[in-house]
């Protein structure tokens, strides 16, 4: 074997140019692929991990939605209820609502959550979850016109910084700024308004409307089922179960999953179409090697060389020029990985995309790259096997 | 020129293998950006063509749709009679037609489904008339407050028997007469959704005199842009700030190209890597034949060809390679463009085109033209610059 290597390291390099050139195509296609994939896998990874803060003991519970609407209401009652059902700790409602925010004499539209400041706090994990405060305090039981902002609130809504103390003109009534949130990364986080539930839905007469529950599940219950439960529960209520959706963590990473693997797929997909093209290289390479070493074949078979010997010698040839240029790829695409990462926190904010260049993708590009180099070896190699030896050495 | 052309031609019959391979890199890039270019403009097309049955007259006012993304659901604060009025009695509106708009579900012989469910009135099937015309029966009329209009997709493709006009369903599990159903619109969600009188739609929903939507049909197209920016001003006075959004027809065009426009350069510049490795094959190619005809091109500098006529020579094969790359590409790509929209069709709908444009044409051909110019340009210097002497003793 190292004999072949050896044979196949002193050829390619004696056409430095044109090795040089064929591995830059698979060079090329590899850093795309690696690159490409990584941006699909870094939306997955970094939305299980935002996800996984939120811990695996929680059933979510949402209407249907399209466009801002919602196909049916959920209440008090309905949260009351899906307390009630066996294996579920306790629940926690949210409204959330786009309101209107004055500070100074600006008004801006900002994402409100309105919560149980206690019962968040067991749900949403506190710090646990990403939520960390950076000054002030939490909201507390029984608090009214008091609010907690996240990072992105307190620095970039309004041209002057929100702090601990200022107020906050929420729909028309003056609401107290009593903490601030550290930056999670996370813009749906950083982006929002904190406050108590009852306060708020009295603001915007929502009466004893949710958006959505958050059911904690007993210690040791088993998800799926409670989840099952609280679905018919739920059903019973509404008349049919077409119209909301009750998911454990599990199915809502599945569920955005599907939309990143499509990203994933097409982006990589595209890629690997150069990664084709420079396995034609490779051949278009090997092809032009063979023909012009026909007499040095014919020489090799003359001297005793079986046919196998010569298969091996091009096939090795094709798989350092696809291995080298898969691992010099693979370097490459980490770096632009790297980059974009770079670029994506500077000019769309901390957390809105990362990439990530798994264990498992390096060994895939580095396994491709071999295999895509021996397979456009294949042809060339049978092509010199087949010479004649006695024609050859006459070329 | 055409002496430069037929020997080219001859050039690459000699290896015919060789300038296959070299040609089918360029194919498969070419091919694959035209493919996916053409989803593009399809798209870009099939918007257009919607945008105008819907006439430049009208403006459209919706809930934030930024903040309908991401995250917890939210509530909008919906627009309610007296934004109506209001809208109303500004200057130079000829009518404001409100639209109820709710995720819902239809039961047909026991089989139960998504839906959109619209409330409308009568009015606006005349103002949309393009958009909105009866394939079977007729419009409800707003009295009719058990009457149901079905999108194209919910009679004929949603139930294994279609449904017809007399026929009764149940909606969120109140009954409806079906009197008409629509021509296929060609965007999922509209011929997904049941239209049924504005009060109707209302009570199903226990909504009181809740409105999701507003649309605005102005006097005429010229006062279009002034008239959205005055909607704007005073529904945010009305509303404590800009919790909705205005769009006028063109807007909502430029916008959507935009969008269009984006994914085109996402998807057709990660296939255009595959260009520039096929680019890398040719240069390759040319290198070898320059090689190759070292003695050659010795012959001809002997005996009087400039410099200048040997680069042209070597440029002019490398340019047909790449032309010829071009146009096969083109033709495959149209072909995989028509498969393509064929499977989009299936799962899509009609409105989901491919559109092969002279643009687009021109833009392939011309592109791949270039990638064969540049990549030829270096062989070609390397041949031009070959000492004549040296190059008859090459062997």
């Amino acid at each position: 074997m190292l004999d072949y290597l050896s044979f196949s390291v002193k050829n390619l390099s004696h056409h430095k140019v044109r090795s040089f050139l064929t591995l830059l195509g698979v060079i090329i296609g590899i850093m795309a692929v690696v690159s490409m994939i990584s941006i699909g896998s870094g939306m997955k990874a970094s939305l299980k991990e935002q996800l996984e803060q939120l811990g695996s003991d929680k059933i979510f519970i949402i209407p249907r939605l399209a466009y801002g609407t919602a196909a049916t209401t959920l209440t008090d009652e309905d949260a009351d209820a899906i307390e009630r059902v066996a294996g579920v700790a306790f629940v926690s409602p949210l409204y959330s609502v786009a309101g209107d925010v004055g500070f100074r004499n600006e008004r801006k539209i900002v994402k409100i959550y309105g919560i149980d400041p206690e019962k968040a706090e067991a749900t949403f994990g506190g710090g646990a979850s990403g939520y960390r405060l950076l000054k002030g305090r939490w909201l507390q039981r029984g608090d009214r016109y008091k609010v907690v902002i996240g990072y992105g609130v307190a620095s970039d809504v309004f041209s002057r910084d929100v702090n601990v103390g200022n107020t906050l003109k929420i729909h028309g009534v003056n609401f107290d700024v009593v903490g601030v949130f550290k930056k999670t990364g996370d813009r749906e986080k950083d982006y929002t308004i904190y406050t108590n539930l009852d306060t708020i839905r009295e603001i915007f007469g929502a009466g004893d409307k949710v958006t959505m529950i958050i059911a904690r599940i007993d210690k040791g219950a088993d998800i799926d089922q409670v989840r099952l439960r609280v679905e018919r529960r739920l059903e019973k209520r509404k008349g049919s179960k077409e119209n909301f959706f009750v998911m454990t963590q599990k199915e809502i990473i599945e569920r955005v999953g599907e939309a990143y693997r499509v990203v994933q797929v097409v982006f990589g997909g595209l890629a690997a179409v150069s990664l084709i093209v420079g396995a034609i290289g490779i051949a278009n390479t090997m092809i032009m090697n063979v023909t012009e070493r026909t007499r040095e074949i014919g020489i090799l078979k003359a001297t005793g060389a079986s046919n196998a010997q010569v298969m091996k010698i091009f096939l090795t040839d094709a798989a350092i020029l696809g291995l080298v240029g898969g691992g010099i790829g693979v370097a490459l695409g980490y770096l632009i990985s790297l980059a974009i990462n770079t670029a994506a926190a500077r000019y769309l904010g901390e957390g809105v995309l990362t990439t990530s260049v798994s264990f498992e993708l390096v060994l895939f590009a580095l396994t491709f790259s071999l295999v895509i180099g021996v397979a456009a070896g294949l042809y060339p190699a049978y092509r010199a096997l087949r010479l004649n030896p006695v024609e050859a050495l006459r070329a | 020129m055409i002496e430069e052309l037929s020997y080219a031609i001859k050039n690459m019959q000699s290896a015919k293998l060789r300038t296959f391979l070299t040609v089918l890199g360029i194919v498969i890039g070419i091919a694959i950006i035209v493919a996916m270019v053409s989803i593009g403009e399809g798209m870009r097309a099939s918007i257009t063509e919607q945008l105008d049955a819907l006439g430049g007259d009208k403006i459209m006012i919706t809930p934030p749709q930024a903040f309908a993304a991401r995250g917890a659901p939210m509530e909008f604060k919906p627009f309610d009679q007296a934004d109506l009025r209001a809208v109303k009695s500004l200057p130079n509106v000829k009518d404001v037609l409100p639209i109820f708009y709710r995720p819902g579900t239809i039961e047909y012989r026991g089989e139960k489904k998504e839906i959109y469910v619209m409330g409308v009135e009568r009015k606006g099937a005349d103002y949309f008339r393009q958009f909105y015309s009866i394939r079977e029966g007729r419009y409800s009329n707003d009295n009719e407050l058990k009457s149901v209009n079905l999108g194209y997709r919910v009679a004929e493709k949603f139930f294994d028997k279609k449904i017809h006009v007399g026929e009764s369903v149940k909606i969120n599990q109140r009954r409806f007469e079906v009197v008409g159903i629509f021509e296929e619109i060609g965007n999922a969600e509209d011929d997904s959704s049941v239209y049924m009188p504005l009060k109707a739609a209302q009570d199903l929903y226990d909504a009181g005199g809740e409105i999701t939507m507003l649309w605005v049909i102005a006097e005429n197209e010229n006062v279009v842009k002034t008239l959205a920016k005055k909607i704007e001003r005073t529904l945010e006075k009305r509303r404590g700030g800009k919790d909705f959004e205005v769009f006028t027809t063109e807007q909502l065009a430029e916008q959507i190209a935009t969008v269009i426009t984006i994914i085109t350069f996402v998807l057709g510049g990660i296939a255009s890597i595959s260009i520039i490795v096929g680019g890398v094959i040719i240069m390759n190619t040319m290198l070898t034949s320059v090689l190759e005809r070292t003695r050659e091109i010795g012959v001809m500098k002997a005996i009087g060809a400039t410099d200048g006529m040997v680069l042209r020579i070597f440029l002019v094969e490398s340019a047909l390679i790449g032309a010829l790359g071009g146009s096969i590409g083109l033709a495959l790509g149209a072909v995989i463009s028509k498969a393509i929209e064929f499977v989009g069709q299936a799962y899509i709908g009609s409105s989901f085109i491919t559109v092969i444009n002279r643009e687009l044409v021109l833009g392939a051909l011309g592109f791949s033209l270039l990638v064969g110019v540049l990549s030829g340009v270096y062989p070609a210097y390397k041949a031009a610059k070959l000492d004549p002497i040296e190059a008859l003793r090459y062997e």
